[in-house]
């Protein structure tokens, strides 16, 4: 059935570009509402702390439900079957342990970024240059991979050229940042995670559909189609070392990602911030259980063929589906909140870059803590527009490139530098700021440098210069740079231990785990 | 002696980022021990942070060991996620989903014990906290964000 079938895929849909627009529209009618209440620091990088556990649980999803990860991972189970769903656990895993060891003490300690967590009691100007540096080059890692995917989906998708789809993302996420702040892109997060569970979800009722609502009817089909190898894990974890580095990475790299621990900010309390990672670690669960059937759906109603036709890599395959289960009206749904759903991660991204500019980098270095409220807001707006057009130049720029790697590489980043330094400052008394320091520091250069000689980049991007295999054998840093991390941030508060921040220990203590004094 | 206050202090922290009120020049000014506070109970708060970690710690460690588990059968021993249970599934499947469900589950029972034990162990020692003050003291004030642990 699915041999003769021709797709619309690719063509200017105008149903979807109406959809889009009305996504934009309706998103933009939010900011100009939100823009009104986004002139305080607290009001621009943390909503006022007004949101709700179970908005900012949907959020949370929101910013983590990526096109990539509903089209990619949906296009990898629809190709290669049961792995598509060992990619799905491993990038949820990561919550719990999030909110088991960090979002609480996130929340209590600090103010706008994990920064303010690690620098509580630790000299501030070090501090804040490393753990900035961690986190811009986290953001920047998961942007750049951002930016290139929505060229290409976009491009798949209607037919627009690759420049103008990455210049419409940049412009609208540049309008939902600077003007709305948090709460703007906290409700374009909302709207875009209901949208895209909705859409999932009516997909999946479509699909089930068609086999008397019985997956295991729709997994008996896939198997009889493409052998019982489906059903069953495959080749994707061979090498048990890479495994498990790529494992830590998605792991801990979670509680490392600036865009995410921001989040946290946003809601009144401890109490709220713990429900909302509940909320979202649900919420994410149902989207990847969702992706699973949808990518078996486009198996067996699409075919594997019809898939790897129109994309290597299978990344239409979620929409082709959409066109077989619901015709070219529900495409054109479903191409629309793929193309919402890029703008509302980059919007978050781009939000997380900024903050960390203005409050890390600009009031606690440059200006020493000196600087105002209003002076802050100003500079995380223009630092918003930087980033957003450096973002368009990125995306442009590495057209074509192979920037898979990129969204691996800011896990590994966010585990060894982020996540290292931020849960050894909670929980050990003799961390000193030049442990931190070296932690921060050993973690980055590790990840980033040891990518760089591993497979991942050596072969399949710099196709082996000078003929060499690669020097590192992992796919995935972190096995090496995470460990290293900790030994680094212990080595050094051993070596310059800092009497003054352990007596301000038992005040962090009381405010992390009483709430006292809690922004 | 045990019940030091310093109101002005404390009163700050609601509003201030914790650099500004961190600054040096705030001890030396006087006798009083460092960041002197309104302090918890010892006993009390040792057991608080204790049980914290004793449920999050338990709940990393079985996340992670499922989780890695997972892994290393994949790696090693693949061929009994193959293996086919009824309904022309293969243990894999239910495995999988299995573990997508036990994350979540794992976030409900932290979040049930922390509504259920964490929060009140907080309140309780919270207001031993504020009867040791002073009067005249701006409890509301100093203890704004405490009551929700």
């Amino acid at each position: 059935m699915a041999s003769e079938f021709t797709s619309t895929i690719g063509q200017p849909n105008a149903l979807s570009i109406g959809f889009f627009f009305l996504f934009v529209a309706f998103t933009l009618g939010v900011t100009w509402w939100a823009a009104r209440r986004s002139r305080s620091a607290a009001e621009f990088y943390a909503a006022g702390r007004s949101v709700t556990g179970f908005q900012n649980g949907l959020a949370l999803a929101g910013d983590y439900m990526s096109a990539a990860s509903f089209l990619g991972i949906a296009g990898l189970v629809a190709l290669k079957g049961y792995d598509g769903l060992i990619y799905s656990i491993g990038f949820l895993v990561g919550w719990p342990v999030m909110m088991f060891l960090i979002a609480e003490p996130l929340r209590n300690l600090g103010k706008y970024t994990f920064a303010d967590v690690v620098a509580y009691r630790l000299r501030q100007r070090p501090i804040r240059v490393a753990a900035a540096c961690g986190s811009l080059m986290t953001v920047a890692f998961y942007l750049i991979a951002q930016m290139v995917g929505s060229g290409s989906l976009v491009h798949l998708m209607f037919g627009l050229p690759y420049e103008t789809a990455v210049l419409v993302v940049g412009a609208v996420m540049i309008a939902y940042v600077l003007f709305g702040g948090m709460l703007a892109t906290t409700w374009v997060q909302i709207i875009k995670a209901v949208l895209l569970l909705g859409g999932a979800s009516v997909m999946v009722f479509f699909v089930l559909r068609h086999f008397g609502f019985s997956p295991a009817e729709l997994f008996r089909a896939s198997a009889a189609r493409y052998g019982d190898k489906v059903l069953a894990p495959g080749g994707l974890v061979s090498n048990p070392w890479d495994a498990l580095s790529l494992g830590m990475a998605l792991m801990f790299g979670t509680a490392g990602l600036p865009h995410i621990l921001m989040r946290f900010y946003t809601v009144p309390d401890a109490k709220a911030a713990r429900k909302s990672v509940f909320y979202a670690t649900g919420l994410i669960s149902y989207f990847y259980v969702l992706t699973f059937i949808i990518g078996f759906g486009a198996m067996t109603l699409v075919g594997q063929e019809v898939v790897s036709g129109f994309d290597k890599g299978g990344n239409m395959a979620a929409l082709l589906l959409a066109e077989v289960t619901g015709g070219t009206m529900f495409l054109g749904f479903i191409a629309a909140v793929a193309f919402a759903t890029i703008l509302a991660v980059v919007a978050g991204l781009t939000l997380a870059g900024a903050t960390t500019y203005a409050h890390d980098l600009y009031a606690n270095v440059f200006r020493r803590g000196q600087s105002t409220e209003d002076d802050e807001v100003r500079m995380a707006k223009r630092a918003t527009v930087a980033l957003g057009v450096l973002a368009v130049a990125l995306g442009i720029a590495f057209k074509g490139q192979n920037v898979a790697f990129m969204v691996g590489l800011a896990f590994a980043i966010a585990a060894s530098a982020n996540f290292p330094a931020l849960l050894m400052s909670i929980l050990w008394k003799r961390f000193s700021t030049f442990g931190a320091v070296c932690s921060i520091a050993t973690g980055a250069t590790l990840a980033v440098g040891l990518i760089v000689l591993s497979p991942t980049v050596w072969v399949d991007v710099l196709h082996s210069p000078w003929g060499m295999a690669a020097p590192f054998m992992l796919k995935n840093p972190a096995l090496i740079s995470l460990p290293a991390a900790f030994a680094a941030g212990w080595l050094g508060s051993v070596l310059r231990p800092e009497p003054d921040a352990e007596q301000r220990y038992a005040e962090q203590k009381i405010r992390n785990y009483l709430g006292v004094g809690a922004e | 002696m045990a019940t030091i206050t310093e109101t002005a202090g404390t009163t700050d922290m609601t509003m201030e980022a914790p650099q500004t009120h961190m600054a040096p020049a705030q001890h030396g000014a006087s006798h009083l021990p460092h960041r002197a506070h309104h302090h918890p109970d010892e006993a009390q708060f040792a057991a608080l942070v204790r049980a914290r970690w004793g449920v999050s710690l338990t709940l990393t460690a079985l996340m992670l060991l499922i989780y890695f588990g997972f892994i290393m059968v994949l790696a090693f021993r693949r061929d009994l996620l193959q293996a086919p249970v009824g309904g022309g599934m293969t243990l894999g499947i239910p495995v999988g989903f299995g573990i997508i469900v036990i994350a979540s589950a794992l976030t409900g029972i932290y979040v049930w014990w922390a509504n259920r034990s964490y929060d009140g162990a907080v309140r309780r020692i919270v207001t031993g906290m504020q009867s040791g003050m002073q009067p005249g003291e701006k409890a509301g004030q100093t203890m704004k964000g405490a009551h929700h642990g």
